[in-house]
């Protein structure tokens, strides 16, 4: 079963064009980590899948059905890049969780013991339980995404996907964010398909690969695409080499 | 206090005055935090020409004023959502608009100053019966739409992108909040003026930012200093002989005065206080 199924998808904005009949399956329960330069389409293609885009042509369809028909939306967990775009919004870590059971309740319905069970579960398990009166404006880079994809996953979600979930975040918090999301795929069966720059993490991490250049010029097993890199690194210095000694 | 509750007119304006200083902060605190601060100012000029109506076409101009505000405000929204970058333009486009109607329809109507004063600055001497009804009738409706929709309100002033991709519908609730937004101006206006008739929709908020610690902190101390700032307002309006809207907004801003002073002073000394402990 796929999470995600691109098929002969093709994207392009104004005068720039992203992807040309781009092909990728997404398996359930898989971690795929999207990697590429700057403008090669990664924050597109994470759009592209939970419906905030429409392809120019081909299909997407999302556990089996076309984005169009898909109506489980508050079963995919969404965390935006740089989340918190006000500081100063007074709410506390608790009320933004308590966000994520929203679409799932429906209008006019309470939130139920059940619900704030929920909350609470999800806020134990990224590990902010002791912060949840405060303030999301007083917390670390890394506290506030914590926070995020608590809120994500109070929804239940079958998949979590994120946008350069440690952009702006010190190494430690980056760490951290990448254990947690770890531990979310492996032990809670989570699909997680996020967007990322960090090589060297993504490769301890994630399962596989997606590379974004120009279209999909790599999707397989992680370990496997950071040897291949090296070995173009390693490969490109030796040339450079020869070149000094002629 | 208890000697002004002694006249008819003066229990009108207090029943009116504390719905006000509730509904009004209310809404005020999603379009604060949605960085449109100057809607109910816009949507208040626009009442204006709805007031005119219905001197013009000789109807209750409370019932006309709520008709057309509710309409531009649908208009403004939808404006808003098909061409987002330019938010502020549309509303500049009707609020200029709006003030040329009533300008134009009150010269046709031959209107005296005293109604044009009563509805562009307030006053408590002439809010009738029909006022109370229909403030009362129609803050019922804007409450209970509140309640039903609160959750969804936050979340989509919080963070409109997640909520679109969770799967909330967030064109109608968008509407939804535009058309609360209108139905509370209308309410409004009888008590502090068409004027000032976004000054308890953002100032009790605005107040109630410098010393909340949650998003429902912030709504309920809200609501208090608006609701005291109609009790104080209205008392000193009929004691000092004062007109009652502007007593109003000016008590509303000397609470925010005071609670920005306990902020800087109290509360980011206790705050600083905090961190050299921890040191």
């Amino acid at each position: 079963m796929n999470a995600f199924e691109f098929e002969n998808v093709s994207f392009a904005y104004p005068n720039h064009n992203v992807f040309s009949h781009l092909n990728l399956r997404i398996a359930v329960g898989d971690f795929v980590a999207i990697v590429g330069g700057n403008g090669a389409g990664k924050s597109t293609l994470l759009k592209l899948c939970v419906g905030a885009l429409t392809p120019d042509c081909g299909q997407i369809r999302i556990f089996g059905l076309p984005v169009a028909a898909y109506r489980d939306w508050s079963k995919i967990g969404y965390v935006p890049q740089n989340p918190l775009r006000d500081k100063s919004f007074p709410i506390t870590v608790e009320e933004i969780v308590a966000m994520g059971r929203v679409a799932g309740l429906g209008i006019g319905r309470r939130m139920r013991k059940g619900d704030r069970d929920i909350v609470t579960r999800a806020l134990r398990l990224v590990g902010v339980d002791n912060l949840r009166s405060q303030m999301i404006g007083n917390l670390s880079g890394g506290q506030q995404q914590r926070v995020m994809v608590a809120r994500a996953l109070a929804a239940e979600p079958e998949t979590l996907i994120l946008d350069e979930p440690t952009a702006g975040i010190d190494a430690a918090g980056t760490e951290g964010i990448y254990s947690l999301l770890k531990s979310v795929n492996k032990d809670l069966g989570i699909t997680v398909l996020l967007v990322s720059h960090d090589l060297e993490r993504v490769a301890r991490y994630a399962g596989t690969i997606a590379n974004l250049d120009e279209g999909l010029n790599y999707y397989g097993a992680a370990d496997r695409f950071c040897r291949r890199q090296a070995y173009a690194r390693t490969d490109a210095a030796l040339e450079g080499e020869a070149v000094n000694h002629a | 206090m208890l000697d002004m509750l002694q006249f008819d007119f003066m229990q009108r304006a207090v029943v009116a005055g504390l719905v006000v200083g509730l509904i009004c902060p209310a809404i005020g605190i999603f379009i604060i935090l949605r960085k449109q601060s100057l809607i109910g100012d816009g949507l208040g000029h626009i009442a204006f020409a709805g007031v005119a109506t219905g001197w013009l076409l000789g109807i209750y101009p409370v019932m006309s004023a709520m008709v057309i505000t509710v309409l531009a405000a649908a208009g403004i929204e939808e404006l808003r959502a098909r061409r987002p970058a330019y938010g502020d333009m549309v509303l500049a486009i009707f609020f200029y608009t709006g003030i040329a109607c009533a300008v134009l329809f009150s010269s046709l109507a031959k209107t005296n100053s005293v109604s044009l004063f009563g509805y562009l600055f307030g006053s408590i001497v002439t809010v009738s019966v029909q006022d109370v009804a229909t403030v009362g009738a129609l803050a019922i409706a804007v409450l209970l739409t509140l309640g039903v929709m609160f959750k969804e309100l936050l979340f989509v002033t919080f963070d409109e992108e997640v909520a679109r991709i969770s799967g909330l519908p967030i064109k109608r609730i968008n509407m939804i909040l535009a058309i609360l937004t209108a139905l509370t101006v209308s309410i409004a206006m009888r008590v502090v003026g068409i004027l000032m008739v976004s000054a308890l929709m953002v100032i009790p908020v605005a107040a109630s930012l410098q010393i909340s610690h949650s998003f429902r902190s912030t709504l309920v101390n809200a609501v208090i200093i608006s609701e005291a700032a109609v009790v104080i307002g209205l008392t000193a309006s009929f004691y000092l002989n004062f007109a009652s809207g502007g007593t109003i907004v000016i008590t509303a801003a000397l609470l925010f005065l005071a609670a920005f002073v306990l902020r800087q002073v109290v509360l980011e000394r206790l705050g600083r206080a905090k961190v050299m402990k921890h040191c």
